[in-house]
């Protein structure tokens, strides 16, 4: 293998053990969970922000692309070395540096797993909102790359609603703060942009998080429908109601039945529908709440309610949602997920017509999704090895995408752009939008090194 | 240089004579710190706002994006200004969909206005969907008892404050704690870049994560980056149940320590505000400030479902008799709505009472409001500080009649923004006399990213027509 000369220069910044260049790595870390595959120069594994800006700085005076990187579950091919370069790994950043309860804030390294951070504050009874399913894997900085959302968001909003300040290292290893622990900061908010940009504009290598006493009381209940209109408008009617619940989370027959077949939650395997509704918060009046949901789920023709009576009855109904995408694969080998987001009220009208566009091209859809906020995700399951499926399977992708664009909503609700979506870009943005988001892109990184080729077409 | 009839005939020609105006009345209205703009131009469309950007584009001519004007004393001097570019016409409320929990409007639509429309607005569902397919006759649900939304925010100067500029400024008030910032609750804008193009970012949904997300880059620009035309805005169903419970305490330690224990609750007050007696005294009926000077007060804002409002009531009322509170006053429906309504008006009440105020908007992590609220004691001021929320508003009053009144705030600030700043955060000054500018750190600290922001607004308007000089470091 031809080894470059910086490589030389890296291992002297990071230590000979924090770089890898063998055949095998450089292919490991060309993929992540989405489709896209590409293959790394060399992956670095830079152990503080002196690091990273200096491989960064190196890496800007060769020209060569940097792509950062979590722990690689994105689902839109946001971590794949699309045009080769230094993938910048960040595990080894995994230090929860300061809980500070008296102002409520988490200061983190990127490489801190969402689950350690969620399981770490919750001794203290505190909570950190974002609650991507992948939390037992994806780490702080990947969410926010992509601005993940989770079941809860349709209460407590996305990451960028719990970003306060974020340290950056911009393309030529220069080193900024934004933001901070304060929740208003002068000047243009570099934060908010940094927040779903999946690591074009910049590496960030600490975080300032916000966090939230855990709520006095919770309540979930699963409900059961022989009809997905009906549990579609369950949701509609709820929010008419004026009640916002922490959560409303959908899951269709397809779906559940490859979930009871791997981590049994109990759900039946006849049914159309099963609706987690999740209400949390002050333990006043959440009963009173709860027979409302009841009643309208009731007018609404369900079949079944169930109401967890402990955290444990609460953990099993849950374990099926968290469990849904890795359970799909025992219907098929591989499946492409889709992020379109709806107005909520358009959710029914589009849900049909997703199932639709699965007849049409052949191709099994199983539907998972954050009804609560008009967020599908419709599993478009296949198998690699049929010849011509994966052609099939991203066209129907992409017609589901312009139905959601059509429907009033986007492309992506919390799964972001990446690769995977750049050409559907135009479903949702003219030219004159896009051009805005080329300026921003220059004004950070005017060479075009940070993860090129990826969000904006 | 275009002379002012010439600016004027220009724009008539793209506009139509009703939407430009330049005679001395109106030009003297527009005024940004002393400095009149030569003409003013009312489009009437998103489009017009373009043709007229457009043209300031080709003739070079600086522009000021004007809402009510409520804002405008914040920030440097322009170094130039040619047009104010009013919102005044683009009145429209585009789309409120309360089944879906949005609401579009264009940007001079005033706050107030769009809060009455949406709490009459009866609640819609889609219901029933027989046929999804076929789009669905939009249906009043039968069985609903909830009825009416409304917009989570509390800006100041509510009764004038458009909604363009609410998000201009990233403006917000006490429900901050509750609910967010303007940041937090807009989901989309359409806007007018300086090139004159319009763009839209965002939409209808909670979650969007397509592209970057250059609505926040608007939100809080303080018109350096383009024209705000059309937000859209999340929205939350009327609660139940809505209330105040206020308290003086005649000691501040006792008001803080009152403060630390609604925090250290289990409890969801939407406000816990902190006023000092001169807030109480202009804002609470008059047994809050009683006997007058030296009382602390403490409002707290209620919302949400008959049970959980009743439980907070009589917890706070509880936790208040433990720290001595010397009143304790419950308002409901109209005393409740009175009082948050003048609370949202202090600013021009203020403004009126005092020409020569200074009013600063500190930043500080939110466990250091008691040693804010300290430091505010010693001062002539009207204080409200946002607990929990780590910021507030001072308004420091100039001494009497004193001449030289205003100059001796100057130090006054200087300590504040000291304080702020050795605890990580810093202030910004929203209101000061033009003469008083060039001594005042308007923005507070330079922010570690100013090189960065220099270079969004070089990439987005490089020959620096939007409100130049105005913004943080002189953008
Ligand atoms: C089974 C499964 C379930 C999922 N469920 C959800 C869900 O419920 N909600 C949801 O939102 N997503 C979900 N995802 C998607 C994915 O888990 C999230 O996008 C997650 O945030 C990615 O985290 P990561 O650490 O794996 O990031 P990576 O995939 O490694 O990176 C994501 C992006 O962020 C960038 N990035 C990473 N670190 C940094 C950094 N330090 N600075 C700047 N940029 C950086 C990368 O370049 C990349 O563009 C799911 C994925 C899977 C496989």
């Amino acid at each position: 293998m031809d080894r470059k000369p910086w490589i030389e220069q890296i291992e002297e910044i990071v230590g000979p053990d924090h770089i890898l260049t063998s055949d095998m790595d450089r292919i490991l870390y060309g993929y992540d969970a989405s489709l896209a595959k590409g293959k790394a120069d060399a992956v670095v594994l830079p152990g503080d922000t002196d690091e990273v800006s200096r491989v960064m700085a190196l890496a800007h005076r060769e020209r060569i692309p940097v792509i950062a990187r979590g722990s690689g579950t994105n689902l839109s091919g946001g971590t794949v070395p699309a045009r080769g370069g230094v993938v910048i790994h960040l595990s080894r950043m995994n230090r929860i540096l300061e809980i500070d309860l008296p102002n409520r804030t988490a200061t983190v390294e990127p490489g801190v797993i969402t689950l350690d951070l969620q399981n770490r504050l919750l001794r203290d009874g505190f909570v950190y909102a974002p609650d991507p399913a992948s939390q037992k894997v994806s780490t702080l900085g990947g969410n926010l790359g992509e601005n993940s959302g989770g079941p809860h968001c349709l209460k407590y909003g996305v990451t960028t609603n719990h970003v306060l300040g974020a340290e950056v290292v911009l393309s030529d290893g220069t080193v900024m703060w934004t933001g901070g622990k304060t929740h208003d900061s002068a000047g243009y908010d570099l934060t908010g942009l940094l927040v779903g940009s999946e690591g074009t504009l910049g590496v960030v290598t600490c975080m300032i998080l916000r966090i939230l006493r855990a709520p006095e009381a919770v309540k979930t209940m699963l409900a059961v429908y022989d009809s997905i209109e009906d549990a579609g408008n369950t949701v509609s009617a709820v929010i008419a109601e004026g009640i916002v619940p922490a959560t409303l989370e959908m899951m269709d027959r397809v779906v559940m039945q490859a979930v009871e077949a791997s981590v049994q939650a109990g759900y039946p395997l006849d049914a159309a529908a099963v609706l987690i509704i999740e209400l949390d918060g002050m333990v006043d009046g959440m009963e009173r709440q709860a027979q409302k949901i009841q009643a309208i789920c009731r007018r609404h023709h369900v079949r079944e309610i169930r109401t967890a009576r402990d955290d444990a009855e609460r953990a099993k109904l849950w374990a099926g949602r968290k469990g849904a995408f890795g359970a799909i694969t025992r219907l098929k080998p591989s499946y492409m997920v889709g992020d379109g987001t709806v107005p909520r009220t358009r959710l029914p009208g589009v849900l049909k017509r997703v199932l639709e566009t699965g007849e049409k091209y052949g191709l099994l859809i199983g539907n998972v999704f954050h009804a609560g906020d008009g967020n599908l995700h419709p599993l478009i399951l296949f198998d690699e090895r049929v010849e011509g499926e994966l052609e099939r399977v991203k066209a129907a992708s992409s017609e589901i995408l312009k139905i959601c664009a059509e429907a009033g909503g986007t492309i992506s609700g919390e799964h972001g752009i990446g690769l995977e979506k750049l050409e559907e870009m135009h479903f949702v943005f003219s030219e004159g939008d896009l051009a805005v988001m080329r300026q921003v892109k220059k004004a950070f990184d005017p060479k075009g090194l940070l993860n090129p080729g990826k969000v904006v077409p | 240089m275009t002379s002012p009839s010439s600016i004027r005939s220009s724009l008539e020609s793209v506009l139509g004579p009703e939407a430009v105006r330049d005679d001395p009345e109106t030009v003297a209205a527009h005024a940004v710190d002393g400095v009149p703009p030569r003409a003013v131009a009312f489009p009437g469309s998103t489009n017009a706002v373009a043709e007229a950007v457009r043209l300031c584009q080709r003739k070079r001519l600086a522009v000021i994006p004007w809402g009510s004007g409520s804002k405008m004393a914040a920030g440097f001097p322009p170094e130039r200004f040619d047009l104010a570019l009013s919102t005044a016409r683009l009145q429209r409320i585009v789309d409120m969909d309360t089944a879906n929990l949005t609401v579009t409007a264009e940007a001079g639509v005033r706050f107030k206005t769009v809060q009455a429309a949406l709490s009459g607005e009866e609640n819609r569902c889609y219901l029933p969907l027989e046929d999804p397919v076929t789009p669905s006759q939009e249906e009043i649900c039968p069985e609903r008892e909830n009825r009416g939304c409304f917009i989570p925010m509390s800006p100041p100067h509510s009764r004038t404050a458009t909604l363009g500029g609410i998000v201009a400024a990233n403006s917000s008030g006490p429900t901050r704690l509750l609910h967010g910032l303007p940041r937090d609750l807009v989901l989309g804008v359409r806007y007018v870049t300086p090139a004159g193009e319009v763009v839209g970012m965002g939409g209808k949904t909670v979650k969007n994560v397509s592209g970057y997300d250059v609505t926040k880059l608007m939100i809080g620009s303080q018109g350096s980056l383009g024209v705000v035309c059309e937000i859209t805005l999340r929205l939350l169903p009327l609660p139940e149940r809505t209330g105040t419970e206020l308290f003086a305490f005649d000691r501040r330690e006792a008001a803080c320590r009152f403060v630390d224990r609604v925090f250290e609750s289990p409890l969801l007050p939407s406000a816990v505000e902190l006023l000092n007696h001169r807030a109480c005294a202009l804002l609470g009926p008059e047994e809050l400030d009683r006997p007058a000077g030296g009382t602390w007060g403490v409002a707290l804002a209620l919302e949400g479902v008959e049970e959980a409002v009743t439980r907070m009531r009589e917890t706070f009322g509880k936790m208040g008799e433990a720290r001595r509170a010397r009143v304790r006053l419950q308002l409901e429906g109209e005393a409740h709505a009175r009082f948050w309504e003048r609370y949202g008006h202090l600013e021009e009440t203020m403004e009126e009472a005092w020409p020569n105020l200074i009013t600063i908007h500190p930043v500080y992590p939110i466990s250091e409001y008691s040693g804010m609220a300290a430091r505010v004691d010693a001062l002539d001021a009207v204080c409200v500080l946002r607990a929990g929320s780590g910021t507030g508003r001072i308004h420091l009053l100039p001494p009497g009649a004193d001449p030289e009144g205003p100059e001796k705030l100057l130090p006054v600030v200087e300590r504040i923004l000291e304080a702020c700043v050795r605890t990580g955060g810093g202030l910004t000054v929203e209101r000061a006399a033009p003469a008083w500018k060039a001594r005042l750190p308007l923005w507070g600290p330079e922010p570690d990213a100013l090189a960065l922001m220099r270079r969004i607004k070089d990439q987005m308007d490089p020959d620096r027509l939007f409100s130049p000089g105005r913004f943080v470091g002189g953008i």
